[in-house]
C-alpha cells in the first residue's frame, strides 16, 4: 500500500529506523507547538510523493545528522574543522553526486524542520527579511542554492521571479525540482556561475546567502562580489553557521560577531540580526552550532 | 576479545553516558527503551565505544544498528578486521 506521506508516517519511521534521532520530534514539539507539525505536515505532504521517497530521505538526513553530530563532537575537542580547502570539502561532498542526492541534500531539507536553529532562521528570514523588500523589487538571486529551500519561500511568500546560482549543478537540479513541485518552474531560472568572477556582471534588488560563508575559503571576498550584485537599494538576507562543523565546512567563524564584521567590512549596513542555537548546552564550556543570519543593505545608498 | 568482554565495555559506557545507574543493558536493548538516549547521548556512546577500542565507523554502519546488540557485532567485526 502506498500511503500518504506526512507527519505521522514521518514520525513511525523515524521511530522505527532511528530511534536515537526520533527525540528530536519531541524537542521540537516542546517548543514550537502545533504551529510546527502543522508546517512540517504540509511540507511533507507537498514535497514527497511517496512513503518510498520519504523514507529514503529520512535515511539520508539521519546519516547527515550523525555524520555531523560525530564531526561536532570531535570538534569540541580539536577546535578546529576538519576541512580546511575547498578542494578537501569538494572531494569529501560536492564532487560525490551519490553522496549529495542520496545524503547530503535531503539531509539538509530535513534539518530546516528538525533542527532548531534552522528551523528558527525561517521564522527570522519571514519576520524580519519579507517585509524589507522593496515594492518595485522584480527579481531575486539566491547565490549558493543549496537544495532550493529558500528560492522556493521567496517565490512562494512574494511575486518575485528568482535567479538560482551556484558552483554544483546536482544543487541547482535539486533546487529547479523543488520550485517545479510547488509550480513555480516558469518564475524561476538556475544557473552555474561564480558570482567573483570577472564574467558575473548581473546585478539585484533582493539577493539571499544562506550557509555559504562557512564553506569558503576566502568568505570576505565572497561578501565583497554579494555586495557588488546587489542594487542600491536593494536588501539581502545572509547567513553563516558559527561553530558548526560539517564535512564541507571550512571557514571557522567563531561567533556571530566574527560574521557580523565580515558582513560589514564587505560594505554591507545590517538592518536586524539574529543568532540560533542548535540546542541548550549540556554543559559548561559545551561549543553549541549557532545560525548567525542577516538582513543586510548596502551601505552605498 | 570475546563478544562478553565487548559488551561489558559498551555496557559501561552507556551507563556512564546515559547516566543510568540502574539500567540493565541487554543485546535486545535499543535509544527505544531509554528516554535519555537521545542523538546527543548517542554520538558520545558511539564516540566513546570508538575510543575504547581504536576504532572509526564509518556513517553508513552505524545507520544500519537497531540494539546493542548490533553495535556489539559492529565492534567484533571491525576489531576482527583490524587485527
Amino acid at each position: 500500500m502506498n500511503r500518504q506521506p506526512c507527519f505521522k508516517s514521518f514520525q513511525a519511521s523515524i521511530w522505527e529506523s532511528y530511534p536515537q534521532l526520533a527525540s528530536a520530534i519531541g524537542r521540537m514539539q516542546d517548543e514550537f507547538g502545533p504551529d510546527w507539525e502543522r508546517d512540517f505536515d504540509n511540507f511533507i505532504r507537498f514535497f514527497f510523493d511517496s512513503q518510498g521517497s520519504l523514507d529514503k530521505a529520512i535515511r539520508g538526513y539521519a546519516a547527515f545528522a550523525l555524520e555531523a553530530m560525530k564531526l561536532q563532537h570531535r570538534f569540541q575537542k580539536t577546535r578546529r574543522y576538519q576541512s580546511s580547502t575547498f578542494r578537501q570539502a569538494s572531494e569529501l561532498v560536492y564532487n560525490d553526486r551519490d553522496y549529495m542526492e542520496s545524503l547530503y541534500l535531503p539531509g539538509i531539507l530535513l534539518s530546516h524542520f528538525l533542527w532548531r536553529h534552522h528551523f528558527l532562521q525561517q521564522g527570522f528570514f519571514d519576520r524580519f527579511f519579507l517585509p524589507e523588500i522593496p515594492n518595485e523589487a522584480r527579481v531575486f538571486c539566491d547565490i549558493g542554492v543549496g537544495t532550493g529551500f529558500y528560492s522556493n519561500r521567496l517565490l512562494e511568500k512574494t511575486s518575485l521571479e528568482g535567479v538560482g546560482v551556484d558552483l554544483n549543478p546536482v544543487s541547482l537540479d535539486w533546487a529547479k525540482g523543488l520550485v517545479s513541485k510547488s509550480g513555480f518552474a516558469s518564475r524561476y531560472s538556475a544557473v552555474v556561475a561564480d558570482i567573483g568572477s570577472e564574467d558575473f556582471s548581473q546585478m539585484f534588488e533582493v539577493i539571499v546567502s544562506v550557509e555559504v560563508l562557512e564553506h569558503l575559503e576566502d568568505p570576505l571576498a565572497f561578501l565583497q562580489a554579494l555586495h557588488l550584485s546587489l542594487k542600491p537599494g536593494g536588501i539581502g538576507f545572509i547567513a553563516a553557521a558559527v561553530n558548526g562543523e560539517n564535512a564541507d565546512h571550512i571557514y571557522l567563524y567563531e561567533s556571530e560577531k566574527a560574521v557580523e564584521q565580515h558582513v560589514v567590512a564587505a560594505g554591507f549596513e545590517v538592518l536586524h540580526s539574529s543568532a540560533d542555537a542548535a540546542y541548550t548546552p549540556r554543559f559548561t564550556g559545551e561549543i553549541v552550532p549557532v545560525n548567525a543570519a542577516f538582513v543586510v543593505k548596502s551601505k552605498s545608498i | 576479545m570475546g563478544e562478553e568482554d565487548v559488551l561489558a565495555s559498551v555496557s559501561k559506557i552507556i551507563v556512564e553516558v546515559l547516566d543510568e545507574d540502574n539500567l540493565e543493558v541487554t543485546r535486545e536493548l535499543s535509544a527505544t527503551n531509554v528516554e535519555a538516549w537521545d542523538s546527543l547521548n548517542h554520538i558520545v556512546i558511539v564516540a566513546e565505544v570508538e575510543d575504547e577500542f581504536g576504532l572509526n565507523f564509518k556513517t553508513t554502519d552505524l545507520l544500519n544498528l537497531v540494539n546493542v546488540g548490533d553495535f556489539v557485532d559492529l565492534v567484533l567485526k571491525e576489531l576482527s578486521e583490524k587485527n
